[in-house]
């Protein structure tokens, strides 16, 4: 479970409208609580591919059917998508809705962090010959381009923190999980104490503004 | 696909309960539509004629089981019926006629109760009515098969070529039994069964609302209560659209006042609040006319069936409303006079919230002055602060040439003495105006003097040395006076005649000794009649003893033991008297010579 704080979307709907300082000034305690994260984070990606010819394809990127092939590593873009969120996403189904979030956007990115939590030695092998719209199969011709795949990312790291949704293996990585897992909880400490101060400032303000009009 | 951490989230809820919250509201609306309204209007007319046509279809039905001489088992076959329609989900137009089919054809109620059931398992088992069913069941019964082949039970062409009854039944129960149990239990049947409840309720419902509104219509037909029902329904709806125009007629009104609320109860300021309740009072009243004048007129309108009610509600809240205000007014109008002294206008908002403004305008312009004041003043003293120096830096030199001083320095320069020093310097100190160090030495020089005069009181009060041998003259006469009248005694011969002390006399004594001396022992931890009384006893006897021989042996000193031997020869009682008279003698005529005789 992420930490859950009663009200802190209205809080900040009502440091938007009646405190922009404060506002501000939460959003920059956040920065600085999960900036570091981040960093951290984007030092463990990979300068390079960590597979040759992960990173360059001859042909078009999309398939006979228009869609998407597999994404092409670009540590620069991996660098890029890892971000920290002050924007409410949508709620989840278990009704959670995430407020302040760090988050690996790019594909590769996602890949890379999360490759090898279900099948550490990759996806069963079936080749060329099993239904092409079966993703949960390798289809590569080698047998062994799973496992060799997943082995050339390196180790995958258990980050200490839990889910509204997943948990487990889920919470497996080596970016954000990673720098998360060797942060150690400072971070999160650091989050949730901004947001408490602020809202104790918050507070404070609106009183003091009863006290003088 | 991203991958998202969440940090710090909240719950909002979850999708599922939001949609079952939106069906529930649509549930809560489909009902308030119902209940209210035309929906009222409809409700009614539904139940009525579920009502109606129940009612129709159980005449007919006792009807028919009395032509065919069953007529004292109606109530009987209802209650099967009744059973078999709650159990399989079943609507009475379908039963009834499917089990009157059945009585007529078989003349039997065993055999027309079980073929019914036979005739829901089949109906379930091959998605056709009961009456069909029931129908052909009666045919075959009669002998006619066709039917009950045409349903495709699967029966075989043998059996239904035979025309044998017993045989089809045997073989359409074979297949089709429990069909009607099982198909009870999936979701639409329960449904259905559902359906056949509300159904029962709605005719219950009809009953009722037809026996209450007859008695209170003074109907009498169904025919003319429908009549007035829907005349109520289409009047109750008249009366809705003329509270809704009220609403739309008034609504800047309405939405002022909202407003004015808002306000008042989100403001701080008490004097805002104040002369908000003064707006919502005026918007009130504005309100109030405008529903007397409109709304309320037209309510007076309404039939006096059931709408009546509705209007007295009405009359009732408005009623509450305009006594509501009228306290209001009352209590803006105190408030205003209260507030006349502090405000200048209390008239409306604008002007209250201009005259806090020119307040605490007038108030800023206060402090900053008491600042600028502050600082000038600060800014005076520290010029008076530094001329004062300049003036003792200045007097300072000019003190050089002073030859008052000059001649101090040059006394404080010479030999004298710790006091003298001080006066010097206090006299310097005094010509240079330098207070503070004046009242350092003149604080040094009366110490100086207190300890130099308490000293000399000292000395002056120390008291003359005593005489060691004073008063001795007089003890010593006493002593030689003493030791000349032993020594006389000694010199005269005494015979010693001691009076024994009585026995009684010494025996209460000893046991008073005894009995203290038990009372100390026994204070101190001893037994009583033990070793306390037993001691003191020991004691008492010791001391007797001690008594009788000091009393017999008077030379002897009891308290150091030594013996005193005078031995008086020819000593008489007379010669003692002799010896006693001559010192008196002796003594009044005060003769040196005879007090130092050795004779007398």
């Amino acid at each position: 479970m992420p930490t859950e704080v009663k009200g802190l979307i209205e809080l900040k709907k009502a440091l938007k409208d009646y405190a922009p300082n404060l506002a501000a000034q939460l959003d920059d305690q956040m920065g600085l609580a999960l900036g570091g994260i981040v960093k951290k984070s984007q030092s463990y990606v990979p300068n390079e591919s960590p597979l040759t010819n992960w990173s360059y394809r001859k042909r078009s990127e999309k398939n006979a059917e228009g869609q998407r092939k597999f994404p092409l590593y670009n540590s620069a873009r991996v660098v890029k998508g890892i971000q920290y969120s002050s924007t409410p996403r949508k709620t989840n189904r278990r009704g959670f809705k995430a407020v302040y979030y760090i988050i690996n956007k790019s594909a590769e990115g996602a890949i890379y962090e999360t490759a090898g939590r279900k099948n550490p030695n990759g996806q069963p092998w079936v080749g060329a010959k099993g239904d092409p719209n079966d993703h949960g199969v390798s289809h590569s011709n080698n047998p062994n381009a799973g496992a060799q795949f997943i082995q050339a990312f390196g180790q995958i790291y258990q980050g200490n923190l839990e889910s509204s949704t997943k948990r487990g293996r889920y919470m497996k990585g080596r970016l954000i999980f990673r720098a998360w897992a060797e942060d150690g909880g400072k971070a999160n400490a650091a989050a949730l104490t901004a947001i408490y101060n602020v809202n104790e400032l918050f507070k404070k303000k609106q009183y003091f503004r009863k006290v003088t009009l | 696909m991203s991958i998202v951490i969440d940090i710090a989230a909240q719950f909002t809820g979850k999708k599922a309960f939001a949609q079952a919250e939106n069906a529930a509201d649509k549930l809560g609306r489909s009902v308030k539509h119902a209940l209210i309204g035309v929906g009222v209007t409809a409700f009614a007319k539904s139940a009525i004629s579920a009502f109606a046509a129940q009612e129709k279809q159980l005449a007919l039905f006792g009807n028919s089981l009395r032509a065919i001489g069953f007529g004292f088992a109606t109530s009987d076959s209802l209650a099967f019926l009744n059973s078999l329609k709650l159990q399989f989900g079943t609507l009475d137009n379908e039963l009834i006629p499917a089990y009157e089919q059945l009585l007529t054809t078989t003349r039997s109620l065993a055999a027309a109760q079980n073929l019914t059931n036979v005739a829901l398992d089949i109906a379930a088992r091959q998605g056709v009515s009961v009456t069909e069913a029931a129908d052909a069941l009666s045919k075959a019964y009669l002998g006619n098969t066709k039917n009950i082949g045409s349903l495709r039970l699967g029966i075989s062409k043998a059996t239904l070529d035979s025309k044998d009854f017993a045989k089809i039944l045997k073989e359409v129960t074979g297949i089709t039994k429990g069909s009607a149990a099982a198909a009870a239990d999936t979701f639409s049947n329960k449904l259905a069964r559902l359906k056949v409840a509300t159904d029962a309720a709605k005719v219950s419902i009809g009953a009722g609302l037809v026996g209450a509104l007859m008695e209170i219509s003074n109907s009498t037909s169904i025919d003319q209560l429908q009549t007035k029902i829907i005349n109520f329904g289409e009047s109750a709806a008249v009366q809705l659209g003329n509270i809704g125009r009220l609403i739309s007629d008034n609504i800047v009104l309405i939405k002022s006042f909202a407003i004015i609320l808002a306000a008042a109860f989100t403001v701080n300021k008490i004097a805002s609040f104040i002369i908000a309740l003064q707006a919502i009072v005026k918007t009130v009243t504005q309100l109030r006319n405008a529903l007397i004048a409109s709304a309320i007129a037209r309510n007076f309108l309404f039939s006096p069936l059931g709408a009546a009610v509705m209007t007295a509600g009405i009359f009732a809240a408005i009623g509450l409303a305009i006594k509501g205000v009228d306290a209001l007014s009352d209590s803006a109008t105190k408030a205003k006079n209260n507030m006349s002294s502090l405000f200048d206008d209390g008239s409306d908002r604008g002007n209250a919230a201009r005259a806090a403004d020119r307040a605490a305008a007038k108030e800023a312009e206060l402090a900053k002055l008491a600042k600028a004041n502050y600082a000038a003043q600060l800014k005076l003293l520290k010029a008076q602060t530094k001329a004062q120096q300049d003036a003792a830096k200045l007097k300072k030199y000019n003190a050089i040439f002073d030859m008052d001083q000059i001649q101090i320095m040059a006394a404080l320069q010479g030999k004298v003495s710790d006091d003298e020093k001080l006066r010097l310097s206090l006299q310097l100190a005094l010509l240079q105006d330098n207070a503070s160090e004046a009242q350092k030495l003149g604080t040094q020089l009366a110490i100086s003097q207190l300890k130099t005069t308490n000293l000399a009181q000292a000395i002056a009060n120390i008291p003359k040395a005593l005489n060691p041998f004073e008063g001795w003259g007089n003890e010593i006469d006493n002593l030689l006076a003493k030791m000349i009248a032993m020594y006389k005694l000694l010199n005269t011969p005494i015979v010693m005649n001691p009076t024994a002390p009585t026995a009684a006399t010494n025996e209460n004594k000893y046991r008073q000794i005894a009995a203290d001396l038990t009372v100390a022992n026994v204070a101190t931890g001893m037994l009583p009649y033990g070793t306390a009384t037993g001691l003191a006893a020991s004691s008492a006897r010791l001391q007797a003893q001690s008594d009788a021989y000091f009393a017999a042996n008077p030379n002897i000193d009891p308290r150091t033991g030594v013996v005193y031997n005078i031995n008086v020869n020819g000593a008489t009682q007379g010669l003692l008297d002799e010896l006693r008279n001559g010192l008196i003698n002796s003594s009044a005529s005060g003769s040196f010579s005879s007090i130092n005789s050795p004779a007398g």
